[in-house]
């Protein structure tokens, strides 16, 4: 009878805990909730999805992860004894509900430990040790066969990763930018991430950056090795707080709106509707879509829908597919005073930086071309911006990257540390664009 | 002597050594050759698997398009939906009959990326007849489906077609989907092996692009150049740009090495047998020889130990001779005999001598002022009794003149030794004839006789040593068979010669000395 009691209880709090089961919180915003009226103006849309806390460690999705390392001959030393030590301090960081493989490549690609539990630590251990730098760079092939061991226990529910190390320029196979981007929308829509961690300074950002942006993986610049381990914490840290996965969002504007342009991510613009997906959200972590949308004149009092937001993704605690809606009003009013009184601080804050890291880009496409002084005024004028807006939105984040974007302005001239400046920028415009986490 | 046989064996030594490694080295070669195209061979069998690896890689992508919704009347949604879901897919598209794109059409509100693909499509121009071919040789019937690949940017491009009935007409139109070359390029690489540490072996295979440039490969060989190529295919089709490439280690695929260890042990023992052969016929012969030696320089003692005593026979002999009072005659008879029995042995070890110093360090040549016609008297006078004893009439010629640089024991040797050869051979003629005559600055001295004569075809031979025309005891002549070759090796060291000449009978024999006349 007691037993009875005690079954109906549980089921009662199981069936309690998939009630209040909890979802990814979408927020949808404008920068302007208050437009004047009667003129023909743009305002930025932020579709803002948060993971909801991980509760516990212990219902964490299971991650398949490949691990590829480069172990050209430019690795040998430190390098790749820091690779090895990062390597083992992720197989520390797994368990036995995680899937792992080791790739590593140099003139040609050794799957050396294919697909497997984590559960033979030891074994994992005596086949990292065994690494040796030597050779040449197939970096292509080594992301290629990653993701192939990850795909052979590729599930949903499954934090389904490559993570890619390299520090030099991938001279066997496909090696553009534009090849590794290619392979990464191919991966992303198998949901398959790369993140790709840059080593040194002799490794192609553009590459490296691409193949992540393509694949929504994550991306970091190591300057000093002694930093790769802790950067690796901090993959793995994301990688097991993940909660949702596969996030498609569609944003369908209300008539006469128009989807100019999207900052930071790749979405596609259908006439008047916008797609794209992103592919991990993780506990308490802010991901978001940034559109700028053109707002046809309307009269004053008028309150516009101006757009719809459909969002559907793979939760990893209920391992459903949750089904998020979404939608944002703007008023248009005659008073310029209440636009400025309204606006919304968050979302503009936001704008700003996404518009800085475009100008940022910008810069780095003028330095490439070797106008360093046009480029050193750029980003000038691009840290004046943020300093006003800053002080403008009352924002210390817009500060910072003023002052960061400062130094790369008196960086910029420097021949020598133009290498090392660029992979920074390149790997914070990345971050900003990713929102990643570290 | 030695010198000769040293040559001879190195000769029979080096001779049969190179021969066997000349055919050894042709044979390995040969070997090698063959091992090699048989590895050729090999190695185009496996590049034709890895080939139908890749192949399989396309049928499995077919297989998967085909299983993709292809209604011609699809929604735009519908197939964009599928583009984004679908990794291998780049683009997919729509063209009807009559070769206008049903979708990605400008008609209706295009995407970046559609805007993109109508953009690089314009190039090659999409219509039903660039896809709809007749195929089968046989059969010449229209495809139905197929690849077409084209080149642009950053390599090849890949579109899978079919054709689809239109609702509305129902004539022929094509679905198409452009696929994600590096989804493809990445498919094929997953297909293929990666390289196992220790275990791949030293080859490496290669995945070459229509440039050239490796797109993949594997193998624990490395790049360089002691890797060569031991096949090459071309890719099939869609990939018929590309090429497949085998490179291995120079040896691999022939167990040669191994095999070739008794092979070369065999040929080392041989060659360790010859030479062995060689040094231990070298060291008998010259023990031989050395023995030889040891047995002249004995003999050469032995007949000096003599010559003393004879010596001294012969002059106490010749000295009681002519204090012998006149009455007793037998007495000195007998005198006679020992005196001509002495000079005969003295002869003999004089022989001997000469021979044993020619063999040993050459014959002393000491020439003095003195008349050659008067030494040539006294060994006549010498031989009288003998030749006189045998019958043998003694005619002279001598025409020296004056006096002249001679050895004295030469001429003497020379002389006695062809007067003793009549006497034994040519006694039956009974003449002995001895003429000198001067020429210029030689003395030609010439002995003859008509005895039986030397045949022709052994009058070099009869200068050897120890040739003898006959040697059997019961001819009952003695002899040693060293006198003509002493003589002309007397005459040499005199600076001259000796031959047997043209004589109507019998045999004759010529000298030549050379012996300038004395200065004054």
């Amino acid at each position: 009878m007691k037993r009875k009691h005690f079954f109906v209880a549980a089921i009662m709090i199981i069936c309690t805990v998939s009630l209040y089961a909890r979802t990814v919180e979408l927020n949808v915003s404008v920068s302007n909730p208050y437009l004047l009226s009667d003129q023909r103006q743009s305002v930025f849309l932020k579709v803002g999805l948060t993971g909801f806390e991980l509760a516990g460690r212990q219902r964490r999705a299971p991650a398949n992860v490949s691990i590829v390392l480069d172990k050209s001959g430019s690795m040998e030393g430190e390098k790749i004894a820091r690779a090895k030590e990062a390597a083992l301090l992720a197989v520390d960081m797994l368990d036995s509900r995680d899937i792992v493989s080791i790739v590593t490549y140099s003139d040609t690609v050794s799957v050396l430990v294919p697909a497997t539990r984590v559960s033979d630590r030891r074994y994992l251990r005596r086949k990292i040790e065994s690494v040796f730098a030597d050779g040449s760079t197939a970096l292509f092939a080594g992301v290629s066969k990653g993701a192939d061991e990850v795909s052979k226990f590729f599930e949903r529910n499954r934090v389904n990763r490559v993570i890619l190390l390299s520090d030099g320029l991938a001279n066997v196979g496909p090696d553009s930018p534009m090849a590794l981007g290619n392979l990464g929308s191919s991966l992303k829509k198998s949901g398959i991430s790369v993140t790709t961690i840059g080593l040194g300074l002799g490794y192609n950002e553009d590459l490296m950056v691409m193949l992540a942006r393509r694949s929504d993986g994550n991306h970091a610049f190591v300057e000093n090795y002694n930093d790769l381990v802790r950067i690796f914490q901090y993959e793995f840290d994301d990688i097991l707080s993940v909660v949702a996965q596969d996030v498609e969002i569609e944003i369908t504007c209300s008539d006469g709106v128009i989807p100019l342009r999207i900052l930071g991510r790749d979405a596609e613009i259908i006439g008047n509707r916008v797609f794209t997906s992103i592919s991990q959200l993780y506990s308490n972590q802010e991901k978001y879509l940034l559109i700028e949308l053109d707002v046809p004149p309307k009269r004053a009092g008028v309150e516009l829908d101006i757009a719809r937001v459909n969002v559907n993704y793979d939760n990893m605690e209920t391992k459903n597919v949750d089904r998020l809606k979404g939608s944002t009003n703007v008023v248009f009013t005659a008073s310029s005073e209440t636009v400025d009184e309204k606006k919304d601080t968050k979302t503009l804050v936001e704008a700003v930086k996404q518009i800085a890291v475009e100008t940022a880009e910008e810069a780095i496409k003028l330095r490439d071309k070797g106008l360093v002084e046009e480029a050193q005024d750029l980003l000038l004028s691009n840290t004046e911006y943020l300093y006003e807006e800053a002080k403008e939105l009352e924002s210390e984040e817009l500060e910072r990257m003023g002052a960061v974007s400062g130094a790369d302005a008196s960086v910029i001239e420097d021949d020598e540390a133009w290498n090392s400046t660029r992979k920074k920028m390149k790997a914070e415009s990345y971050e900003t664009q990713n929102q990643q986490s570290y | 002597m030695k010198r000769r046989l040293i040559a001879v064996l190195l000769i029979l030594t080096i001779l049969p050594v190179t021969l066997i490694s000349w055919l050894w080295v042709v044979s390995v070669r040969s070997e090698r050759d063959r091992s090699q195209q048989h590895f050729a061979l090999i190695s185009t069998e496996r590049l034709k698997n890895i080939d139908f690896q890749i192949g399989d890689v396309f049928s499995r992508i077919e297989k998967e398009l085909l299983q993709l919704p292809d209604n011609p009347g699809m929604e735009a949604d519908a197939i964009r939906e599928l583009t984004r879901n679908t990794p291998l897919l780049r683009q997919f598209f729509i063209l009807d009959s009559t070769g206008t794109l049903k979708f990605p059409s400008e008609e209706i509100e295009l995407s970046g990326l559609e805007k993109d693909f109508l953009s690089r499509t314009k190039e090659i121009g999409l219509q039903v007849g660039l896809f709809r071919k007749p195929g089968g040789e046989e059969t010449g019937e229209m495809l139905s489906r197929g690849w077409y690949t084209w080149y642009l940017g950053e390599g090849i491009n890949f579109i899978y077609w079919k054709t689809c009935e239109e609702p509305d007409t129902g004539e022929t139109g094509i679905v198409g989907f452009e696929l994600n070359r590096m989804a493809v390029i990445s498919e094929i690489i997953n297909a293929l092996p990666d390289t196992v540490p220790d275990a791949s072996g030293d080859f490496r295979i290669q995945l070459l692009d229509v440039s050239g440039s490796i797109v993949y490969q594997w193998g624990e060989g490395r790049g360089g150049e002691d890797l060569y190529e031991s096949a090459a295919i071309p890719v099939s089709e869609p990939l018929g740009s590309w090429s497949l490439r085998y490179r291995a280690q120079p040896g691999s695929g022939s167990s040669s090495r191994g095999r070739l260890i008794p092979v070369f042990a065999t040929l080392f023992l041989v060659i360790i047998f010859i030479v062995g052969l060689a040094v231990y016929l070298y060291r008998e012969s010259t023990r031989e020889i050395r023995e030889a030696m040891q047995r002249v320089t004995f003999v050469n003692q032995v007949s000096h130990e003599l010559k003393t005593p004879l010596t001294n026979i012969r002059m106490y002999a010749e000295l009681m001779e002519e204090q012998i009072p006149e009455e007793a005659a037998k007495q000195k008879a007998y005198l006679s005999i020992i005196t001509a029995e002495s000079r005969r042995l003295s002869r003999l070890i004089g022989n001997v001598l000469t021979f044993a110093r020619e063999q040993r360090n050459g014959v002393q040549y000491n020439p003095i002022e003195i008349s050659a016609d008067e030494v040539i008297m006294r060994v006549l006078e010498n031989f009288a009794p003998s030749l006189e004893t045998k019958g043998i009439n003694v005619e002279t010629d001598l025409h020296c003149g004056r006096e002249a640089l001679v050895d004295r024991d030469i001429l003497e040797q020379v002389l006695s030794n062809l007067i003793s050869n009549v006497e034994k051979y040519g006694a039956d003629g009974k003449l002995l004839k001895v003429e000198s005559k001067r020429d210029g600055e030689n003395i030609l001295l010439t002995v003859r006789d008509t005895g039986p004569g030397i045949p022709k075809n052994v009058r070099e031979k009869v200068w050897k040593p120890f040739f003898r025309m006959s040697n059997k005891l019961t001819d009952g002549v003695s002899g040693t068979g060293i006198g003509l070759s002493i003589v002309r090796t007397l005459a040499k060291a005199h600076g001259g010669s000796a031959e047997i000449i043209p004589a109507d009978r019998g045999t004759a024999v010529r000298v030549l000395f050379h012996a300038p006349e004395a200065a004054s």
